[in-house]
């Protein structure tokens, strides 16, 4: 990495942090700590709220997607417009009449205590060990690309996230939230400008669109129903909304993002900016996929893009199998961009038999590629049955560090730092929220003045960093990290979000019944795992969500039904 | 025996959004620009497949 580059990206980071951490200087209570004062404007929220969801994988991992696959991806987000609105609706006028500090704070008022506690504490289980993933995610890819040692980019994320965490709480969460969207934006569009003009001189964006809309990867909707498809539009508009609702209407790391807001108009249309523009912003990302896709029809891509896995394969006994693969791939490419170059000459001819001849040409050379990538993958797994052949998520960075020029590579790591920062510091704060709140507060340190509170909030800020930064350091030890943590979000997930179902509309069911439900449903959700796990039944672990948040609906009703009918009789004897 | 609290509903409130008049009308068109985006990308495609 060259030193503007360097210095474009560590100017970028400082500048962020140093302007949070300035202009936090002020909160010296828990209000301002944890609600930031509650002066927040809308923009500020949206862009928060859209910062918060977009962790640094998003932008990894996401343009790798549509590289692969096309922009079919973009129809998981169709829901999220519509859970928006139905929040603005039901939702944030609770929360702001009751004025409260956690979406858990809520539940005593309406319930009790007890179910307030429950779901305060499984909500501290699942995002902690997320905090975890969110930065060693990121780190990981970006270690290996830039070839630094694993241990300093968890903690160079890690420690920089909690010292403007602690230093400034929410508002400075959101004030850093708000620099971090805009380098994003800027960054991303800038990566796209440039792919376009990275292609060869007489090709321009027209022919790109043209190409990769003939090779399929324009197919965006999907109107077919298949349950077993996360990405067709049913289950984008029924599954999506469903997962939006209870992530942006229950997850305190999103709902105190909204909290902080002036006024209830300003949280609504933060959430409507989120809203309008989320669909758009995740199909700009996409479509800097698509570009990275054409732009490698007429570059030849590596063979392999996680350079990590080639440099151990090339040190190796299977160094001699590499090298023959990689010559055979380069005369692909060759064909392979012959065959697209005749393809632009038949688009721009609109001659219908000469555009589809040279569609089979490039999709066979597609596909030859993929057969001599499918081999290296073999003889990576070969070499070392552990290491992980899918290269997706390592796409879009080596076009970035290869490709950019400089100065903009710099800008793109800030972009992709500042992702990773932007999530793990509203799960920290929120973490640090929760804890504070809803337990040390309310349960276990009560009483005490506004100082204590607030220099609690501190320290919790502090540890639930050090618990995150310990569980990314350790991370590498278990084999298939993300799986588990979405197992355990899933198992959790679930019963969270029916005992919030039942508070707004089952009216007539009090604490008691969705105290016991969430233990039923929490009980069922666990055996139904262990079965899974012993395979007594085979089921995906994402339908944990749902048969927790039912069983919790429909067992609280039940008992409540049961207790009024017993009071009743009891009346009538 | 102890009722369960009610939850408050949405009758209180009262704020304007800063444009439109209601907000019924901003979340029609947050809803209609959400439905245009999906008819667009639907155009597309059926433009390429």
């Amino acid at each position: 990495m060259s030193l503007l580059d360097w210095f474009v990206m560590t100017g970028t980071l400082a500048a962020i942090v140093l302007y949070g951490v300035y202009k936090t200087r002020q909160v010296n209570n828990v209000e301002s700590y944890l609600m930031g004062d509650r002066d927040l404007k809308w923009w500020t929220i949206g862009l928060s709220v859209m910062a918060t969801q977009a962790s640094a994988i998003t932008f990894l991992s996401t343009p790798g997607q549509a590289y692969n696959d096309g922009l079919g991806f973009a129809q998981f987000y169709f829901g999220l417009p519509i859970a928006m609105v139905v929040l603005c609706v039901f939702v944030l006028p609770i929360y702001y009449r009751l004025k409260v500090y956690t979406a858990y704070e809520y539940l005593e008022g309406r319930f009790d205590l007890r179910v307030r506690t429950l779901t305060a504490i499984l909500f501290l289980i699942q995002r902690g060990l997320a905090a975890g993933i969110t930065i060693y995610a990121p780190a990981i890819i970006l270690s290996t690309i830039l070839e630094w040692s694993l241990s300093l980019t968890i903690l160079l994320i890690g420690l920089v996230v909690i010292f403007y965490t602690v230093v400034g709480g929410t508002k400075a969460v959101s004030v850093t939230q708000k620099q971090q969207m805009i380098v994003i934006l800027l960054g991303m569009f800038a990566a796209g400008v440039v792919v376009v003009m990275e292609l060869p001189a007489d090709i321009g964006l027209g022919d790109a669109i043209g190409v990769a809309g003939h090779l399929g990867k324009l197919n965006i909707v999907d109107l077919e129903f298949d349950l077993n498809d996360r990405y067709n539009i049913w289950s984008a508009l029924l599954g999506g909304t469903f997962l939006f609702l209870s992530y942006f209407g229950t997850d305190q790391s999103q709902v105190q993002r909204y909290l902080s807001g002036k006024s209830l108009t300003e949280s609504r249309l933060g959430l409507l900016f989120n809203g309008i523009f989320k669909v758009p912003m995740q199909f700009l990302v996409l479509m800097v996929g698509i570009l990275v896709f054409v732009f490698f029809l007429f570059q030849p891509p590596p063979v392999h893009f996680n350079s990590a896995n080639l440099d151990k394969l090339r040190n190796s006994e299977y160094g001699t199998e590499l090298t023959t693969l990689e010559e055979d791939y380069a005369r692909i490419n060759e064909r392979n961009q012959a065959a697209t170059l005749t393809m632009v000459e038949a688009l721009r001819s609109e001659d219908e038999l000469a555009i589809t001849e040279a569609r089979t040409a490039v999709e066979a050379t597609l596909e030859e590629r993929a057969s001599v990538a499918r081999s290296v993958d073999g003889l990576i797994t070969a070499y070392d049955a552990e290491l992980i052949t899918e290269d997706r998520d390592y796409v879009f960075i080596t076009f970035v560090i290869n490709y950019l020029p400089v100065g903009l590579v710099g800008l793109l790591l800030a972009v992709i730092f500042s992702a990773a920062m932007s999530s793990t510091s509203s799960e920290l704060n929120a973490l640090a929220t929760t804890s504070v709140i809803d337990i040390y507060r309310r349960s276990l340190v009560p009483g005490r003045d506004d100082d204590h509170y607030f220099a609690a909030s501190k320290w919790l800020t502090i540890l639930w960093g050090l618990i995150a930064l310990g569980f990314a350091a350790v991370a590498n030890l278990f084999d298939n990290l993300i799986q588990a943590v979405n197992i355990i979000g899933s198992l959790f997930y679930g019963v969270i979000l029916g005992v919030f179902a039942v508070a707004f509309f089952f009216k007539h069911v009090g604490g008691k019944a969705v105290f016991r439900a969430a233990i039923v449903g929490q009980s069922f959700v666990a055996l139904t795992f262990v079965a899974n796990w012993v395979e007594v039944i085979d089921l995906a672990y994402l339908w944990l969500n749902l048969i927790g948040c039912a069983i919790t609906i429909a067992v609280a009703v039940v008992l409540e039904t049961t207790q009024n009918r017993g009071l009743l009789s009891g009346e009538g004897r | 025996m102890k009722q369960p609290a009610a939850p408050p509903t949405a009758d209180a409130d009262t704020e304007k959004p800063p444009i439109l008049g209601h907000w019924r009308n901003i979340y029609a068109v947050v809803l209609l620009l959400h439905l245009l985006l999906i008819i667009s990308f639907y155009l597309v495609t059926r433009i390429y497949s």
